[in-house]
């Protein structure tokens, strides 16, 4: 229903069919893939991980996406020519599996839900500043593009773009459909899902191998977005009250989506800073409400 | 149901001389033993998650290294009280949890798998906190609602992995009896790992004693382990 309303209002008013094809269309399925891929992104990670803070902002999977477009990019490749977009989707799907082989490494040692957080901040601020030494070192024409992907947005695909953007996305979270048994088992340990007969390591790998590919094919094509990973499977839960993620999973697509469509509605407004306003204060609950639950 | 031949288990090195044992439907067996003597790692091999060093575990006639990890989770079902629950998980959706085995990759849930899940509670008398989360019930509810997660799996043979380690004395004894119940309803073996070794010889039909100091494992009646001194490590001298 709201998904109904917000693309009326997506279309409404687009007599020309240039507008249309060309600015409505692809932003349209920008935010409405991007942000139901995010979601289902950040719910797979706080499930795999066991840890309500994960999602692929925080825990450094868009930084490394972006350092792979970075790599490309400002190597003299710009990023909306159609060569230039096939070379982004996986120099970012790399820069992303990079950075998650890295905290899936870290989180067997890490065990409490802050330490995992700080460290895909840590390798995120390491993978940024690397993106910086990038940028002071290239040439001011490719720059240019290279900045404005960087603050992230859903008007940026172009029409061409729209079948490899969601084919990719689809093919993540199909990916992520068939492992949704062992997503439900997940949060209570590698043992209890072998115990009910699963495979343990299969699963876990396709799941982050998943998740940290529709985060990176949403970051090569739409620029890095905060958030939206992270808080929206904690609005998911907020509404439908469960921990079942046959519900939780197509929750999250349609909250992700339907939020990232409301943001997509004003343009003129940076992404990121619409994104942060609306998700850091759900991190902030969290971690309130555990630190409660800890006292009482 | 769960027949034991000359097995001998450990890591690298045996624990124990080889021994023969048999878990019947509808009996409690008690493994007892000090700390460190293999009791969980016994469990596990009982429930195939760890190979042995020779000898056979069957199920059914049926040896467990032949079966698939679905076929063995379906059949045993092992449970452990230091599991660490969810936050947000109510009972009613982990004792569902307990169907994963039988559902297909979408994880579907029939109306008998619901059916299964509310017969498990209503057993171990869960039911009017089902709609409660995990997090928020004492240890000895937990206790029941993680037997009630193994019901659910309507599995022949139940491994309890010190299901008494965080009970008072009345959770103990009803949770023993609960047992027994169980064993004789739903038919299937039970074998339970404990150190409430009293209780156990209370309870439980037969017991099986590790003793780590001769090497040895003893299989056989309550009254006959106290008399052959198979239990003496548990004596207050």
């Amino acid at each position: 229903m709201i998904l109904l309303a917000l693309s009326v209002v997506v279309f409404y008013g687009a007599e020309d069919t240039f507008v249309l094809k060309y600015f409505r269309f692809p932003r349209f399925f920008a935010a409405l893939f991007g942000g139901a891929a995010l979601a289902v992104s950040g719910l797979t990670m706080q499930s795999v991980f066991r840890n309500p803070l994960a999602g692929p902002f925080v825990l450094g999977i868009s930084s490394g996406a972006s350092l792979g477009v970075a790599l490309v990019s400002l190597a003299g490749l710009s990023a909306t020519s159609f060569l230039g977009s096939l070379g982004i989707l996986p120099a970012a799907a790399i820069g992303a599996f990079a950075v998650m082989s890295i905290v899936f490494t870290c989180s067997r040692f890490i065990k409490d839900a802050a330490g995992l957080l700080i460290v895909g901040l840590m390798i995120g601020y390491i993978a940024d500043a690397v993106v910086s030494f990038l940028i002071f070192f290239s040439e001011e024409q490719t720059l240019h593009g290279f900045l404005a992907w960087g603050m992230g947005s859903f008007a940026r695909l172009t029409f061409e773009q729209i079948p490899l953007y969601t084919m990719a996305i689809l093919v993540g979270m199909g990916g992520l459909l068939y492992s949704i048994r062992y997503l439900n088992l997940a949060p209570l340990g590698d043992e209890f899902v072998r115990e009910h007969g699963m495979n343990v390591k299969k699963y876990k790998y396709l799941t982050l191998l998943a998740s940290s590919f529709i985060a990176a094919v949403v970051t090569a094509f739409c620029g890095p977005i905060a958030f939206l990973g992270i808080a929206v499977p904690h609005l998911a839960f907020g509404i439908f009250r469960t921990t079942n993620h046959r519900v939780l999973f197509p929750a999250c697509m349609l909250i992700g989506g339907d939020l990232a469509l409301a943001a997509s509605l004003l343009p003129q407004l940076p992404l990121q800073s619409f994104m942060s306003i609306v998700g850091a204060p759900v991190v902030l609950w969290v971690l309130l409400r555990a630190g409660r639950a800890r006292d009482a | 149901m769960l027949k034991i031949q000359g097995l001998q288990f450990g890591f690298e090195k045996a624990f124990f001389e080889p021994f023969d044992f048999d878990l019947h439907a509808g009996e409690v067996v008690a493994l007892l033993g000090p700390n460190g003597t293999g009791k969980s790692t016994f469990m596990k091999v009982c429930s195939g998650e760890l190979p042995c060093i020779c000898g056979n575990v069957l199920l059914e006639g049926k040896p467990l290294n032949t079966m698939s990890a679905v076929e063995r989770s379906q059949k045993i079902a092992r449970v452990r009280p230091t599991l660490a629950v969810p936050s947000r998980m109510t009972v009613q959706e982990f004792v569902l949890l307990g169907r994963s085995a039988f559902a297909g990759f979408l994880d579907k849930r029939s109306a008998n798998d619901l059916k299964i899940a509310e017969d498990s509670l209503k057993l171990v008398d869960a039911m009017k906190f089902a709609k409660r989360t995990l997090v928020s019930l004492s240890d000895g509810e937990r206790a029941r609602v993680f037997l009630a997660e193994a019901l659910a799996r309507e599995s022949k043979v139940l491994l309890l992995d010190e299901p008494t380690a965080f009970l008072d004395v009345p959770h103990v004894i009803s949770l023993f009896k609960l047992l027994r119940q169980v064993a004789v309803e739903r038919k299937c073996g039970i074998l339970i790992c404990t150190h409430q070794v009293e209780y156990a010889l209370r309870f439980s039909d037969r017991v099986i004693a590790f003793d780590n100091m001769q090497k040895k494992v003893f299989v056989g009646s309550c009254d006959f382990a106290v008399q052959c001194g198979a239990l003496s490590w548990a004596e207050v001298k």
